[in-house]
């Protein structure tokens, strides 16, 4: 039996938590429908269980599997397995879209988005200042005009004065 | 021959004809190369226009937007890993890799050729046989056949991508669950959705996509630079050679009739298509182990499939008044600002109409192959461009798209977050493409099951009445037990992850 490593624990015991939860919230839903007997909670119950005893199944691989033997379905092998820790560089590269994300509606797309491309290229290594700052700048540029001015796509504006205003005032110039 | 002829000079005598075809070419292939922005955005923006043109002008736009826009997508589902809609999403399986390799050039050239040969084929057939295949398509598939059809499509893609089956099947559930988000499909009860009003109406697939595709390669690409292992990729211009098409013959005409038949039945389209003749290369491949790491068949089947499927989507359209998907559907309305009805009377009142379409699908398709020509040797470049300032291009064309969908800003949030939880995934061994896949068809597999439950009163021995969906269900399950028994009994592996 081989020993799992702790990223191999952590997903194990998400997909179980996972689909323990998943199955516990369709009393949520189980009711009955007149004309479908198997009601709303019938498919998702049938999915749940085949996931639990795919995740079951590859808990069962990882333990008994010997150390070279890879026997998976022919048709796979794109992917790699890596549970190395990730470091907090790349933390920050991954919230950093979450937090422009969270933060679009309230202040908006015109104000938000320079400041996002500057701390993005910033993270991924860009120290020169001419470069983060035109490179930045371009990028938001290009993109704006092309869907603001020539395909009219609705950018969020913001909400919180000050920001919206600035953000309508930039669309009003543009269009 | 002679309607064909007539259609064509129909077609080419007007000068604002012309513009409109070359507008919506052009139009079509430009937007179907943005992420987000689809042809199904400028569908709708054009949509209001359409009723001041002449009714054969309004509806040859559409089907020439329909053509070039199914193409316009493979360009950065190759070069950047973003599918411009989910009908190219399969095209990135082997695409990207492809890129990665320094091939870029090859796999848009297969992607332009492929692309143009499955919308000829397509057309050729159109025009040759729109009455009979509708009709027979519409008798022989119902809900049963489209259930078991989804069922054979989950159970081929769980084996695609992942490290080991399980992790297959996991990807695949994970995105069917993905799907179960929102309204049931049957009495419209609520679903995980929290009390959100936002979930209610379920986890929107654009952006869901473009988290799981782009944002997640820019993530990984980020990773390793940060590590220091970062390869750029080597540009490349070569097309591929006439010897390596013809070792493909029969891929291609594989995927031309499985993307054929796919785009005939409502509802199902290019997307299942593509993902179809995907996973039917992988099937019938003495080497499958290699799909997913840039093989030219893996483009090759993909994008042959999707655009056969535009042709076919026509038939039922035409024929029986039946769209088979969301720009089918914009068609439809386009037929009734003009006060017609698109149906079997079509072909006797409006027989000049019908044909321009089809000539205007034609002609489309050989455009494709002289304008994709031109833009394999021009858009390849980007490609120079270092990776660190086409990331955050990437990322805000994504956030546009995401949020262009629906003009909700949770959208753009459900993207980040979709592209991080790929990220973790494709770290630790899951397909993308299961997860896009069971997403995309989970709402479709239930709806068709729950129709055919009630339409065999619940009696499994009802199913033996359906000898194409029983068909259908018996390779599934075979897929399956052929998976399981090389996991139980293979003596050596046939591969291992580092190959």
């Amino acid at each position: 039996m081989r020993k799992l490593v702790p990223g191999q624990w952590i997903e194990f015991s998400f997909w179980f938590v996972f689909t323990g939860i998943a199955f516990a919230l369709t009393f949520d839903f189980d009711r009955e429908i007149d004309m479908y007997r198997y009601g709303a909670a019938g498919w998702p119950r049938v999915v749940i269980v085949i996931v639990f005893l795919a995740a079951l199944g590859q808990l069962l691989q990882s333990l008994f599997q010997k150390e070279t033997d890879t026997s998976q379905s022919s048709a796979s092998a794109i992917a790699e397995e890596r549970h190395d820790p990730i470091g907090p560089q790349m933390w920050l590269i991954m919230l950093t879209p979450v937090a422009y994300a969270l933060f679009i509606e309230e202040l908006g797309y015109y104000v938000l988005t320079p400041i996002f491309l500057i701390a993005y290229l910033y993270l991924t290594g860009e120290r020169r200042l001419k470069w983060l700052l035109g490179v930045s700048l371009g990028i938001f540029l290009v993109l704006t005009i092309l869907f603001t001015k020539f395909l009219y796509v609705g950018l969020p504006t913001g909400n919180v004065p000050g920001f919206y205003d600035f953000g309508s005032w930039i669309v009003q110039i543009l269009q | 021959m002679a309607e064909f002829i007539q259609g064509t000079m129909t077609l080419f005598s007007d000068l604002t004809s012309v513009m409109i075809f070359v507008g919506g070419l052009l139009g079509g292939m430009l937007f179907g190369a943005i992420p987000g922005v689809s042809m199904l955005t400028l569908g709708a923006i054009i949509l209001p226009f359409t009723g001041s043109m002449a009714p054969a002008d309004a509806i040859m736009l559409y089907s020439v937007i329909y053509c070039s826009g199914v193409f316009g997508g493979a360009i950065t589902a190759i070069l950047f890993n973003i599918p411009g809609a989910p009908e190219n999403a399969p095209t990135a399986f082997d695409g990207y890799p492809m890129t990665q390799k320094g091939l870029a050039g090859k796999a848009v050239g297969a992607a332009v050729l492929c692309s143009a040969l499955g919308g000829l084929a397509s057309a050729i057939l159109m025009m040759s046989a729109t009455p009979i295949i509708a009709n027979w398509a519409i008798s022989a598939f119902g809900p049963p056949e489209i259930f078991a059809l989804v069922f054979f499509g989950i159970a081929v893609a769980s084996s695609v991508g992942s490290a080991t089956i399980w992790k297959g099947w996991l990807s695949v559930g994970l995105g069917l669950m993905i799907a179960m988000v929102g309204l049931d499909p049957v009495a419209g009860l609520e679903r995980y959705n929290f009390g959100s009003t936002y979930l209610m109406a379920g986890i929107h697939f654009i952006p869901t996509i473009l988290g799981f595709f782009a944002v997640s390669e820019v993530l990984i690409q980020a990773e390793k630079r940060a590590a220091g292992t970062y390869k750029a990729p080597k540009v490349n211009l070569d097309f591929p050679s006439f010897g390596e098409f013809w070792k493909l013959k029969i891929a291609v005409l594989r995927s031309m009739v499985i993307g054929f038949f796919a785009g005939i039945l409502p509802g199902i389209g290019a997307t299942l298509a593509a993902f179809m003749g995907y996973n039917e290369a992988v099937r019938w491949s003495k080497t499958p182990h290699l799909f997913g790491k840039g093989q030219l068949e893996g483009v090759v089947s993909s994008e042959t499939a999707n655009n056969a499927a535009t042709g076919a989507a026509m038939i039922p359209l035409l024929a029986l008044g039946l769209p088979g998907g969301a720009l089918t559907a914009m068609m439809i309305g386009v037929f009734q600002m003009h006060n017609m009805e698109p149906g079997p009377l079509v072909f006797m009142n409006s027989k000049d109409l019908v044909w321009v379409v089809f000539s205007a699908m034609f002609f489309a398709n050989i455009s494709i192959l002289l304008l994709g020509w031109l833009q394999t040797k021009t858009v390849v470049h980007l490609l120079r461009i270092p990776f660190h300032f086409l990331a955050p291009v990437i990322l805000l064309l994504a956030t546009i798209g995401a949020y262009a969908v629906r003009s909700l800003g949770t959208d753009i949030l459900i993207m980040f977050a979709a592209g991080i939880m790929g990220f973790f995934l494709r770290r630790s061994g899951y397909s993308i493409a299961g997860i896009v896949l069971g997403l995309i068809l989970g709402k479709i597999g239930e709806q068709n099951f729950a129709q055919a439950s009630q339409m065999l009163h619940y009696d499994i021995m009802g199913w033996t009445d359906r000898p194409i969906a029983v068909g259908l269900l018996i390779f599934g399950v075979i897929t399956f037990l052929a998976q399981f028994y090389r996991l139980v009994f293979a003596k050596k592996p046939s591969f291992s992850i580092d190959d």
